[in-house]
């Protein structure tokens, strides 16, 4: 089938027979046979769809992500990482290096946490009073610590949470992801990104492109109310009956424009692609139509109160769409600028408790819902931000805290996750991480080689270079918090 | 295709041991090291350095090896960690110490105290090691040694071997002798025993070339004389018409827009606008319209500013080194003005040259004879530009008019724009207050701010700023940087009676910040001063005048400001300097406008409750002469965007270990890639101590008819964009890793042939057109298809998407509706509320066009690197981070979502519905007719149309639809048929 196809997506095939050397081309091509429906058809006619579900090349525990993205960056200090000798510091200047949106700063006015903590589960985690749900939970999830990131500024933060690069123009982790596995439903995007409500993060699309690769592995804008996907539905309102006949008709003139061009699989890859997203246009909003879900799991995740009903659907929602096979799906809780998202920068107790009061019982729902229903072994939960916060005070007032890319806390629940384990430590006031220091490339390590990928030979050509997430250096996954 | 020595993967490894001659250590200070020492350098270090993984890999990282003494003195990527003169200044307990954030080892964490204590005491010692393991040492052998380095193998490669121009060979079908492109082929072909295709009918040869040269279809008419008269000489004669029509540069401009990650706007937080980058955009159409000769092109992008004649057009050109993203607050300053010039070096090398010279930034080329060393001479060549952050990138490029003509011109623009603004709000406000009379409900402040004043000036209250007189950083106007050890003082600043604070230094600098929550519609600053003066909002400039003004100005800021603007946190730095023979003043207030939105609706639906009749014409007649004021200070080219240099005598260029400009090595001087045994630049400064002369030498070099890259790789993209593949089809890569030309000696004929012909590219399509291979049609040939399915031999030409850029055009095209503007800035078109809503500031900073822009050609829509059209990119638009050689070509049912169903397709579809009930005067049938002749510029078939009138039967019938919506259906399905998409 390859070797009819001229190119693969008008490049050089190349970029595919590259990734031979990391056994992608002949896996992919095993993945391509066998299925059903669409490709089967697709396949005589040599389509070579790029998110063709592939089995991976490591035995693998996970088989879906959901990165819960804390956007802005939530403090580590107020959450889950326990400083009990923070509080007698409150309002006290000391020696402390920093550095965020304000600079490099080198002493500061402690801001004692503002929530107190309480020990959880049979780990006996300490969990602050901002999370009194997914503490619950604790016994779940693997809890690091000692996360640090390249750059304390969101743009280039964000850039390098979801690629891996503090400059654009790099694959998302999401992309890398369906390169790597493909995405086993055909009708649903590989790849979603749900935003809040408040807007998209700072750089928009650059948070979830395909960057040098093709735009097949982007991430699709998904939304939880209304239509999920942009243009699912037809502006002035055509309806299925119509838009059949006019398929029926496009289709008749296509086959008849294809017969003098027979060996032309692109055209006939088009035509397919008309099929499939007419079947989209059924599947996608029955994947929102969370009407048929029971009373008891729309209380799990909150859907009846003001508060938690946004997050909590889309929670519903990725769930959702891991059943329906999607791979790789990004939340959103926070938006736009400021206080829209985690940016505590003025009122940390009125952020904080506004962002955590929308996301901790959903959060708490999704993983107790994925729990009972098994599928927890195989999807693998992210929760964090680009960066955390700092222990002192960004303005001489107020309770507000700057940037903090030195040390922060993320955590992973599922998908062969061990739960129950924390690993790492900041220093006693949060400022940095001391012990088993984590880069993000790490955390991108781990999540691959949980879905089976090696981070360190997934590669794609382009430029001269193997390009990988976690870089040419490479990185070695958290093997302390793999079961 | 790869060449089978290389294998980057595998290291291979061999120990080594002896013949090194290390100190002799006592058995106390060996029995330290091994029960003190070696169990902190194995748990902490070997597992990086040295050690092998779970999979028995060895891993070095930065080249650096801790499993002996030797391996320590040798050191890694940072030279030698051991210093055998000062033992504990060596490189090793600088990192396990952990005071310098750029170098901190381990990365997982601090070292205990002891542990520090005891690795000091050892490195003091002079690392006593076991006595026959002190020089062991993996051997990392790298077996492509042979294609990294410079020697007769890689000197003799094609694409780094000199040119030559081949001889054309002799082929047995005669017919293809004539043609030196088609002896080529043909030659290709016999050896294969393959037949070519036969020439392709006129109507898909005519359209093709419609496509190649123009991007835009024939229209029926055109179409009908074309087949009527074709010939030799009607090909010919068309050809020249399409390539003197505006629209092939706009189509051939993309190509290499492409390549130089052309966009718009800076990235990043801010994602600010590049301002008046669209000249550059526009002199790229220009080149290819008046067929620039390459290698001039070539110049007056690199070094247009350093050439012996500068011209306003050589400038623009010049934005070449603008186009990158830029960060202005990034986390390492130092290090990202270096990824900027790295991104330049990468788009230079690979753009001009097809070499992959990022890959060199760290460490040697793993797959090419390019050293480290190698790329940070070429860095040289551009490491004087003034950075970004700097701010004085948009320049006056009017040239020819002397200084003082320049700004009257000038000023006469900035006063009439300003009195005629000033008139519109007059009438605006008034209708404000009549329109919040009678629609009490709607707040027409549109502000959730309390005060719309920013900043006050002086007279209404004096501000305080922070000021000093003293040079401040480069980064000084953006968001990033605090001006902590600055003075602060209230404004006014002078000498003048008024003044609040004194000033009599040369120049003065300050910064204030303010706090927003929502973007502001208008930005109106309110400024005094008696010298040159640069306002910046948040690093970018919104304001510089270099004329005084002895009384307060009002002026209404451009669109620019507002891009510049965010909620939170906001910078306004000023500057001014001493006016010669005045006294200093320096005084200014800034105010925000928000009723933008709600009150444009609301005087659009009740212009006449508004208004009276005399004031509403005014306002419209205001409203259009201010247009014309602004397009005349576009269109005038006052301003463009260009390179500059800090002077003649640059700073000293080091090679960065690692990649780090935290860790300089050598010095390095501006010098060619070595491999092309090149000469030396010779750099002279011809500009009176403005500028180095670096990027002109190297401009000079590339466009150097000896150089054996540059004509290769421009013919090569040529052909790629005729045939839909290079010659060599990895455009931006000829180099080991890059594949080998399938053409080699045609590939080289013509690069030959593109220097004899003054590096005329137009003279490149002649040639390439006029030959028969270009001609062939795109039909399989089963033999052909099971020998060489990939086409490699161009046994016919393959048949091509429309790119992204082209469909839309098209779709205009055939409804009748495209807007032939040409140049000027870019327009915007509507975005659906689902995609305004995916960026961080809404539609916030997305500008708004009116219909008749919304219609001109693709090439002229904005790009903002964080907000891009959907319709582009689902149809494969270039990414803007990186050069692209090579468009994808995917099919994935989001493109045919959006083809039914986006408003924006089915607003060609409507158009083209209008077109032909107005073209048409006969029936449906006679409708359909003429649509199918439009798109696919042939008479449809009895059938064909039968069938689509079955199609407008069911929807009439069965759906309900009337005859007008049904042939808006028609159109619809028309766009989305696969013939009008794919060109044969």
């Amino acid at each position: 089938m390859i070797g009819a196809s001229p190119n693969f997506c008008g490049r050089t095939r190349r970029d595919f027979i590259h990734s031979a050397a990391g056994g992608f081309a002949s896996v992919a091509l095993a993945g391509m046979l066998g299925r059903d429906g669409f490709f089967h058809q697709a396949q005589a006619s040599g389509f070579a769809n790029p998110l063709m579900p592939k089995d991976p090349k490591l035995p693998g525990k996970a088989k879906s992500v959901i990165f819960l993205f804390m956007y802005g960056g939530p403090s580590h200090m107020d959450t889950f990482d326990y400083k009990p000798a923070m509080y007698p510091l409150d309002g006290k200047t000391i020696e402390v290096k920093t550095f965020g949106r304000g600079g490099k700063k080198n002493q500061g006015r402690v801001v004692g946490p503002k929530w107190n903590f309480k020990q959880y589960g049979q780990s006996g985690k300490w969990v602050s009073s901002l999370f009194p749900n997914v503490a619950t939970c604790v016994d779940d999830i693997a809890f690091l610590h000692s996360m640090t990131a390249d750059s304390p500024i969101h743009g280039s933060a964000m850039l390098m949470m979801n690629s891996g690069s503090l400059i654009s123009g790099k694959p998302s982790l999401g992309s890398w992801v369906n390169y790597g596995l493909g995405s086993p439903n055909e009708n649903l995007p590989g790849y979603v990104v749900m935003l809040d409500k408040s807007g998209g993060p700072i750089s928009g699309a650059k948070n979830w492109t395909s960057g040098y690769m093709p735009a097949s592995y982007a991430g699709t804008v998904f939304r939880s109310q209304g239509d999920p996907i942009l243009n699912l539905k037809h502006t002035d309102g055509m309806s299925a009956g119509e838009q059949r006949t006019l398929l029926d008709c496009l289709n008749h003139m296509n086959e008849g424009h294809l017969k003098e061009r027979f060996d032309n699989t692109n055209l006939a890859a088009r035509i397919a692609s008309y099929e499939l997203a007419y079947k989209m246009q059924a599947t996608a909003p029955e994947a929102i139509d969370i009407d048929s879900e029971p009373q008891y799991t729309k209380d799990l995740y909150g859907l009846e109160e003001k508060q938690t009903s946004d997050f909590g659907r889309k929670c519903l929602l990725a769930r959702r769409l891991v059943e329906r096979g999607v791979r790789f799906i990004q939340v959103y809780s926070g938006g736009a600028h400021n206080d829209a998202n985690w940016d505590a920068h003025g009122d940390l107790e009125y952020n904080h408790n506004l962002h955590a009061g929308e996301t901790d019982l959903p959060i708490a729902g999704l993983l107790k819902d994925l729990k009972q229903r098994g599928m927890l072994d195989e999807t693998l939960v992210v929760w964090g931000g680009e960066f955390g916060r700092q222990p002192t005070a960004e303005y001489a007032k107020g309770t507000g805290r700057d940037h903090n890319a030195y040390g922060f806390t993320m955590w992973m629940a599922g998908g062969g996750i061990k739960g129950g384990t924390s690993v790492g430590e900041t220093d006693e006031l949060g400022a940095r991480a001391v012990r088993d220091r984590f880069h993000v490339k790490n955390l991108h390590a781990t999540i691959l080689t949980q879905l089976g990928l090696d981070p360190n030979t997934l590669s794609y050509f382009y430029g001269g270079l193997d390009q990988k997430l976690v870089g040419v250096e490479g990185a070695d996954p958290i093997h302390q918090v793999i079961a | 295709m790869r060449p089978p020595l290389l294998r980057l993967t595998t290291l291979g490894f061999m120990l080594l041991s002896g013949a090194h001659a290390a100190p002799d250590f006592s058995a106390e200070q060996i029995a330290f090291f091994e029960k003190e020492v070696q169990p902190i350098l194995q748990t902490n270090c070997v597992k990086c350095h040295g050690g092998t993984n779970e999979r028995g890999d060895v891993k070095i990282r930065s080249g650096f090896q801790l499993i002996s003494r030797r391996g320590i003195v040798k050191g890694g990527g940072l030279g030698s960690a051991y210093n055998e003169a000062e033992p504990s200044e060596s490189v090793l307990l600088h990192m396990i110490s952990y005071k310098d954030d750029e170098h901190e080892m381990p990365p997982s964490g601090k070292l205990a105290d002891a542990d520090i204590a005891t690795l000091t005491r050892w490195v003091e010692m002079g690392m006593p090691w076991t006595p026959g393991e002190a020089d062991k040492l993996i051997e990392v052998e790298e077996d492509n040694h042979q294609i990294t380095t410079i020697n007769d193998y890689t000197k003799s490669y094609w694409s780094y071997k000199p040119l030559k121009r081949p001889e054309i060979p002799k082929v047995s079908a005669s017919e293809w002798q004539a043609h030196p492109i088609d002896a080529f082929v043909m030659a290709k072909l016999e050896e294969a025993g393959l037949q070519a295709n036969p020439q392709a009918a006129p109507r898909a040869l005519i359209r093709r070339a419609y496509h190649n040269l123009t991007g835009l279809p024939p229209t029926p008419e055109e179409m009908r004389n074309e087949v009527e008269a074709f010939s030799e000489t009607s090909w010919q004669a068309l050809i020249e018409r399409l390539l003197d029509s505006p629209h092939y540069g706009e189509k051939w401009a993309r190509h290499w827009l492409d390549i130089v990650r052309y966009a718009e706007s800076n990235g990043f937080e801010r994602d600010s606008v590049k301002e008046f980058i669209w000249r550059y955009r526009d002199y790229v159409i220009d080149a290819f319209n008046h067929d620039k000769p390459y290698d001039q092109f070539i110049r007056e992008q690199l070094a247009g500013d350093e050439l012996d004649e500068v011209t306003a057009e050589s400038l623009i050109a010049t934005g070449y080194h603008r186009l990158m993203q830029w960060d202005d607050e990034p986390a390492d300053p130092l290090q990202h003005r270096y990824d900027v010039l790295d991104d330049n070096v990468r788009v230079t090398t690979e753009g001009f040259l097809a070499m992959t010279m990022g890959c060199a930034r760290c460490h040697d080329h793993k797959g090419d004879p390019i050293s480290q060393e190698d790329y940070y001479n070429f860095m040289s060549f551009f490491s004087n530009v003034t950075p970004m952050d700097k701010q004085k990138v948009v320049q006056h490029i009017d040239i020819s008019l002397p200084k003082e003509e320049r700004l009257r011109r000038e000023r006469d623009l900035d006063e009439r724009e300003q009195s005629l603004i000033r008139q519109i709000m007059v009438l605006e406000e008034s209708a404000k207050q009549k329109l919040a009379k009678q629609f009490p409900d709607i707040d027409l402040t549109g502000t959730t701010t309390s005060s719309p004043t920013l900043i006050a000036p002086s007279q209404e209250h004096p501000q305080t700023w922070a000021y000093t007189s003293t040079q401040p950083p480069r980064e000084w106007s953006t968001v990033g940087f605090r001006p902590s050890d600055w003075q602060i003082g209230k404004a006014p600043f002078g000498q003048t009676g008024d003044a609040k604070t004194r000033w009599n230094t040369p120049q003065m600098w300050m910064q204030k910040t303010f706090g927003l929550t929502q973007i502001p519609t208008r930005l109106t600053l309110s400024i005094r001063h008696h010298g040159d003066v640069e306002v910046y909002l948040n690093g970018q400039l919104i304001f510089a005048s270099e004329r005084p003004a002895k009384d307060y100005r009002e002026i209404v800021l451009d669109k620019s400001a507002l891009t510049a603007i965010q909620t939170g946190r906001n910078v306004v730095a000023v500057t001014c300097k001493h006016p010669k023979g005045r006294e200093r003043f320096l005084d200014l207030g800034m105010r925000a406008d928000f009723a933008g939105k709600a009150f444009a609706k609301l005087l659009r639906q009740h212009r006449d409750q508004a208004f009276t009749e005399i004031e509403n014409r005014n306002y419209r007649d205001f409203n259009r002469q201010l247009e014309k004021v602004r397009e005349q200070r576009q269109q005038s080219g006052i301003r463009a965007m260009m390179v500059q240099e800090t002077g003649s005598d640059p700073k000293p260029m080091f090679v960065h270990l690692r990649g780090s400009a935290h860790a300089e090595g050598d010095e390095v001087e501006p010098a060619f890639p070595a491999i092309f045994a090149p000469p030396s630049p010779s750099i002279s400064d011809a500009s009176e101590g403005k500028t180095t002369g670096r990027r002109r030498a190297l401009a000079d070099w590339i466009a150097s008819k000896d150089n054996p890259r540059t004509a290769r790789v421009m013919v090569n993209r040529i052909w790629q964009h005729h045939f839909g593949r290079g010659l060599c089809p990895t455009p931006s890569d000829f180099g080991f890793l890059g594949e080998k030309a399938t053409h080699p000696d045609l590939l080289d004929w013509l690069a030959a042939e593109f220097m004899a012909r003054d590096w005329s590219i137009k003279e490149m399509h002649r040639l390439i057109m006029s030959s028969k291979t270009y001609q062939l049609s795109s039909h399989g040939q089963e033999a052909a298809l099971a020998q060489d399915p990939q086409n490699n031999l161009f046994w016919r030409v393959e048949m091509r998407r429309l790119a992204a850029e082209e469909l839309r055009d098209t779709m205009l095209g055939v409804a009748g509706a495209l807007n032939p503007k040409q140049g000027g800035p870019s327009f915007y078109p509507t975005l659906p509320p689902e995609v305004l809503a995916t960026s961080s500031t809404g539609a916030g900073k997305w500008g708004k066009s009116s219909p008749e822009e919304q219609r001109r050609r693709s090439v002229y829509i904005s790009i903002k690197r964080s907000l891009k059209p959907t319709f582009l990119t689902d149809f494969d638009f270039a990414d803007t981070d990186a050069p692209c050689s090579a468009r994808f070509t995917t099919t994935v049912p989001t493109q045919a979502l959006a083809m039914l169903n986006s408003k924006e397709v089915n607003d060609h579809a409507k158009r083209l519905a209008e077109r032909l009930k107005k073209e048409v005067d006969g029936t449906v049938r006679d409708k359909v007719v003429r649509g199918l002749q439009l798109v696919t510029t042939r008479e449809p078939r009895p059938a064909e149309v039968t069938r689509v009138m079955e199609m407008i039967t069911i929807l009439r019938e069965e759906h309900q639809l009337s005859d007008d919506e049904a042939l808006e259906r028609f159109c619809l399905l028309a766009l989305n048929l696969n013939e009008f998409i794919y060109l044969d």
